[in-house]
C-alpha cells in the first residue's frame, strides 16, 4: 500500500515539493554568488530570507503531508480502510525523505562540485547532512504534525510547546543561575545539544508509535510538553561532559606535559561594585523575538546583579606549552571554605575569561608569563571576618591544542585549497586583510593567521579560537561552513603601529595555521587567603 | 444464524456521563439491523467503538468475528462504512480517490465500481471538496460497496439528503442484501422502515429493545399507546380518521409509533 499512498500524496503535494526544491536551489545559488567576501550584495541579502523560507517550507510540507491523513479524531476516512497504520507512517516518512532530503542532497552536491570539492567527500558529507536533517528535523516534525488535525491545532500545540520551554528556561535560570546549564557556552556544549537531539528523536519515535499504533493523542501531547520542559531541566553535568569529551578524543591515554600553578605573588582580593541590574524590558523583548536563551540570560543577570561582588585575582603561571601549542581554559570551578572547612561559596566560570593562552616568557630567565583569572564572587557569600582565613580551591578543565597544518597564501587575493580548512581566500580592506574559508565538513574552531612581509618580518599572530569540540554535525540548511578572521595592518585609532602595513601588502603573504585538540585534562589548585574579604 | 456484529456489556463513559451503558446486541448475518434512537442515544458511539475509532470504557465488541480493538486490514477489507460526518480526503478528485483506495481491497470489483459511479453520477474530475453533501454521501457509499463488503455500517446516512437521493441510496442498499449484512443507525424512521429486518432501540445510552420487526410488534402490543406529541400528530391513515379522541384511534403500528411506544413504555414501567 505504501506506493499508493506515496502516489496519492504526490498528486496532492507536488506543487509544494517543487516550490521547496526551488527555494533550496535559490539558497544554494545565493550562497554561491555571495562568494567569500559578499561579492554579490543582492545574493547576500537573500540568504536570511531564503534560509527562513526553506525551514518554513520544510515544516509546511511535513505538516501538510501528515495532515492529509490525520491521526487524531474519529471521522477520518483512512482509519476505516484496510490500510495498515504502519504503512501510512512509513509512506509519510518515505515521502518526506524523497521530497525534502533527496533534492537537498542533489542541490548541495551540485554546489559542492561547482566549488571544486571532491565528489566522494561531498557525497559522504552531504548524505550525512541529509540523514541528520531527516532524523533531527523531519522526524520531530512528523511527530508534532501527527498530534494535530489542522494548522489551527498545530499553531496551538506549537505555542504551548514554546510557552512551556520558555517558562522552564526562565524558572531554571532564576532557580539555578548559571548552573542551570553547566555546559553552555563551552566547547562541550555540543554534547548537551547532541543528547537533546537524541532525546527529541526518541520522544518523536515514541509519539509516532503512540499515534500510529494506539492513537493516544492526549498522552502524546502530554509527552511532548513534558519533553519541552525536560530539554531545559535535564542537563549533562560538567564533569560527565568533559570526561566524555576526554574519552572521545582519546585524551585519557595522553600524559600532559602542561602544569598550571599559582604564581608567587599569590591570590589577592578586592571589593568590586554591584553590577547594574538589567530591567525586565530586555527579557520581554527577547521573548517576543523568540530568543528564549537571551531572555533567560537577562533574568539570570537580574538575579545575580543585586549583590556587590568581591573580585578574586588568581595569577597563573603555565609551563610545558610548546611553541606550536596553545591552551584553552574550558572552565574553572572555585570553592571557598573558611578556617573550619565550612563551604562558603561554590561557583563555575566558563571559558571566555582567558582566551587562548600561548607560550610567552617574562624576563631573561625564561619564566613563564603570568596570566590573571579574575573571579567575581558575591560578597554576601562571605562572613564579615573569618578566623583562620579562607581557603580557595580551584579545579580547571583545560584543553591543549597543537598546530596541525599551516598554509601560506598571498595577502591580496590569495586562494588556497586545504584539507583542514577547505578553500580559503584573502582580500584587503581598509584596516587590514580579511581571510575567509569555506569548508564542506567539520570546520576548525581554532586557527590563526599571521601576515608576513617579503623580508620575513611579521605582525602578531591573530587567533580565532572559540572552543567547540564537536565532530561533524551538519547544519540543517547550509552545507558549507563559513569561517574566517580579520588581520589588522592599520589601527584606525592610531594607537598601534604594525610592522607590516598597507604599503607592504603587495609582496606580503599570510600564513594560516590550523589547530586541533591534543588533549583535554583537569588540574586542581589550592590557595590560602589569609586576610578577611572585607 | 451467525452474528456479524456482537457486543457484550459495551460501556463508554465521558467523565461521569455515560454515552453508552452495558450494550449487548447481536447483528445476524444477512440482516438489515437498525440501531435507532434519538440524537445522543449512543448510536454513533456504539458504531465508533465497533470500528475501533474510540475505545470502550468496558465491555467488548466483535465485528466479523474479530475483536474490535484489534481490527486487522483483512477484517476492514470486508467492512464498508458510510457516515454523515465521514472525513473524506477532500483535496482528491473523485477518480483519484478510487485509484487510491482500490488497491487496499483484495475483493474490489471494478464492474461494481463502474456501475455505481455511473448510477450515482459521480463526476470523476471533480475534487471531493467541491461536491455537495449528497454527492459526498454517494461517493462514500460507492466506495463502501465496490468491494462487495460482508458488512456495511451506516451511521446516519440520510441526514441532509433530499428525497431523491435518499431513494437512490436506499435502492442501492437493498440491491446488496442479503449478500451484505447492514448495520444502520438513524433517527430517520421512515427510511429505516423500508430497510430493516431487525431493530434495536437505544435511549440515553441504554438498550430498550432488540429483535425482529415482528418481535417488536409483539413486544409493543401490551404497552400503552403514546399520548405525547407523536400520538397527537400520527402519521399514516390514523391521522385522517374523522372525529373522536386520540385514544379511540387504532394503535400506530409504524416504526415511529412503535419506537415512541417502547420509549414511553419504558418510562411508564419505571
Amino acid at each position: 500500500m505504501i506506493p499508493h499512498i506515496l502516489r496519492k500524496d504526490w498528486r496532492l503535494l507536488w506543487p509544494l515539493v517543487v516550490l521547496l526544491t526551488a527555494i533550496q536551489v535559490a539558497l544554494e545559488w545565493a550562497v554561491y554568488k555571495s562568494g567569500f567576501f559578499g561579492e554579490s550584495a543582492d545574493a547576500g541579502a537573500l540568504l536570511r530570507p531564503l534560509t527562513l523560507a526553506l525551514l518554513s517550507g520544510m515544516a509546511a510540507l511535513v505538516v501538510a503531508l501528515v495532515q492529509e491523513d490525520p491521526v487524531p479524531g474519529v471521522e477520518q476516512d483512512w482509519l476505516i480502510r484496510p490500510i495498515r497504520r504502519r504503512d501510512m507512517l512509513l509512506a509519510k516518512a518515505l515521502f518526506a525523505l524523497l521530497a525534502i532530503c533527496v533534492p537537498m542532497l542533489i542541490v548541495n552536491f551540485v554546489h559542492a562540485q561547482i566549488m571544486g570539492f571532491s565528489a566522494a567527500v561531498s557525497l559522504a558529507a552531504l548524505s550525512w547532512k541529509a540523514l541528520y536533517a531527516f532524523l533531527c528535523l523531519i522526524v520531530p516534525l512528523l511527530a508534532l504534525a501527527s498530534m494535530t488535525r489542522n494548522m489551527g491545532e498545530l499553531a496551538v500545540m506549537g505555542a504551548a510547546l514554546m510557552v512551556v520551554y520558555a517558562l522552564s528556561l526562565g524558572l531554571a535560570a532564576m532557580a539555578l543561575g548559571p548552573d542551570h546549564c553547566p555546559t553552555c557556552d563551552s566547547g562541550v556544549s555540543w554534547l548537551q545539544h547532541f543528547a537533546a537531539h537524541i532525546g527529541v528523536l526518541v520522544a518523536s519515535v515514541v509519539i509516532l508509535w503512540l499515534q500510529y499504533r494506539h492513537r493516544r493523542t492526549g498522552l502524546s501531547r502530554k509527552l511532548a510538553l513534558a519533553g519541552a520542559a525536560a530539554l531545559v531541566f535535564v542537563q549533562m553535568p560538567w564533569s560527565t561532559a568533559f570526561s566524555l569529551q576526554q574519552w572521545l578524543d582519546g585524551s585519557a591515554r595522553v600524559v600532559t606535559p602542561v602544569a598550571v600553578q599559582i604564581a608567587k605573588e599569590g591570590v589577592t582580593v578586592s571589593t568590586g561594585k554591584a553590577r547594574h541590574a538589567p530591567g525586565t524590558r530586555g527579557a520581554t523583548s527577547a521573548l517576543l523575538r523568540g530568543d528564549v536563551d537571551e531572555a533567560a540570560n537577562y533574568l539570570q543577570q537580574r538575579v545575580g546583579a543585586r549583590q556587590a561582588a568581591v573580585i578574586v585575582d588568581v595569577p597563573l603561571q603555565i609551563r610545558g606549552v610548546a611553541s606550536d601549542e596553545l591552551l584553552l581554559f574550558d572552565r574553572s570551578e572555585a570553592d571557598f571554605t573558611d578556617g573550619r572547612g565550612r563551604s562558603l561559596y561554590h561557583g563555575a566560570h566558563v571559558a571566555e575569561w582567558l582566551g587562548p593562552v600561548v607560550p610567552a616568557v617574562e624576563g631573561s630567565d625564561g619564566t613563564p608569563a603570568v596570566v590573571h583569572q579574575k573571579l567575581s564572587v558575591p560578597s554576601g557569600a562571605f562572613p564579615r571576618s573569618t578566623q583562620g582565613g579562607l581557603r580557595l580551591e580551584l579545579k580547571y578543565s583545560v584543553t591543549l591544542m597543537h598546530s596541525i597544518a599551516q598554509y601560506p597564501l598571498a595577502a591580496l587575493s590569495g586562494v588556497v585549497r586545504t584539507k583542514e580548512a577547505g578553500i580559503c581566500a584573502t582580500q584587503a580592506d581598509r584596516d587590514g586583510i580579511r581571510l575567509r574559508c569555506k569548508k564542506l565538513t567539520l570546520a576548525p574552531f581554532c586557527y590563526s593567521a599571521t601576515v608576513y612581509a617579503a623580508d620575513g618580518t611579521h605582525n602578531p599572530e591573530v587567533f580565532n579560537c572559540g572552543p567547540d569540540y564537536r565532530p561533524y554535525l551538519p547544519a540543517m540548511t547550509n552545507a558549507l561552513s563559513f569561517f574566517g578572521l580579520s588581520i589588522p595592518t592599520r589601527d584606525p585609532a592610531g594607537q598601534v603601529s604594525y610592522t607590516v602595513g598597507a604599503a607592504e601588502l603587495e609582496q606580503a603573504h599570510v600564513v594560516l595555521k590550523v589547530y586541533a585538540v591534543r588533549t583535554h585534562f583537569t588540574q586542581a589548585l589550592a590557595a590560602e587567603i589569609p586576610q578577611s574579604l572585607r | 444464524m451467525t452474528a456479524v456484529v456482537e457486543t457484550q456489556g459495551l460501556t463508554k463513559l465521558y467523565g461521569r456521563l455515560g454515552a453508552l451503558r452495558d450494550l449487548s446486541i447481536a447483528v445476524p448475518e444477512g440482516s438489515v439491523f437498525a440501531l435507532m434512537g434519538a440524537s445522543g442515544a449512543g448510536k454513533t458511539t456504539a458504531i465508533k467503538i465497533l470500528l475501533n475509532m474510540i475505545a470502550p470504557s468496558s465491555g467488548r465488541a466483535s465485528i466479523l468475528g474479530a475483536d474490535s480493538r484489534h481490527l486487522c486490514p483483512a477484517t476492514l477489507g470486508r467492512v464498508g462504512y458510510v457516515s454523515e460526518n465521514q472525513s473524506l480526503p477532500v483535496r482528491l478528485r473523485v477518480a483519484d480517490f478510487f485509484d487510491y483506495i482500490r488497491p487496499a481491497y483484495p475483493h474490489w470489483d471494478r464492474d461494481v465500481e463502474r456501475r455505481l459511479r455511473e448510477q450515482l453520477r459521480l463526476p470523476p474530475d471533480r475534487r471531493i471538496r467541491d461536491l455537495s453533501h449528497g454527492m459526498r454521501m454517494k461517493l462514500a457509499l460507492a466506495s463502501a460497496l465496490a468491494f462487495r463488503p460482508r458488512l456495511l455500517v451506516l451511521d446516519e446516512p440520510f441526514t441532509g439528503l433530499d428525497a431523491l437521493a435518499r431513494d437512490e441510496i436506499v435502492r442501492e442498499f437493498l440491491q446488496h442484501v442479503p449478500e451484505t449484512s447492514i448495520l444502520i443507525s438513524s433517527h430517520e424512521l421512515d427510511e429505516i422502515e423500508r430497510l430493516a429486518t431487525h431493530v434495536a432501540f437505544l435511549h440515553e445510552g441504554s438498550l430498550l429493545f432488540q429483535g425482529t420487526l415482528a418481535g417488536l410488534r409483539e413486544y409493543a402490543a401490551p404497552l400503552a399507546a403514546p399520548s405525547g406529541p407523536a400520538a397527537a400528530a400520527p402519521s399514516g391513515p390514523a391521522a385522517a380518521a374523522p372525529g373522536g379522541p386520540a385514544a379511540a384511534a387504532p394503535p400506530d403500528t409504524t416504526l415511529r409509533g412503535l419506537f415512541v411506544r417502547v420509549v414511553r413504555g419504558r418510562f411508564a414501567s419505571k
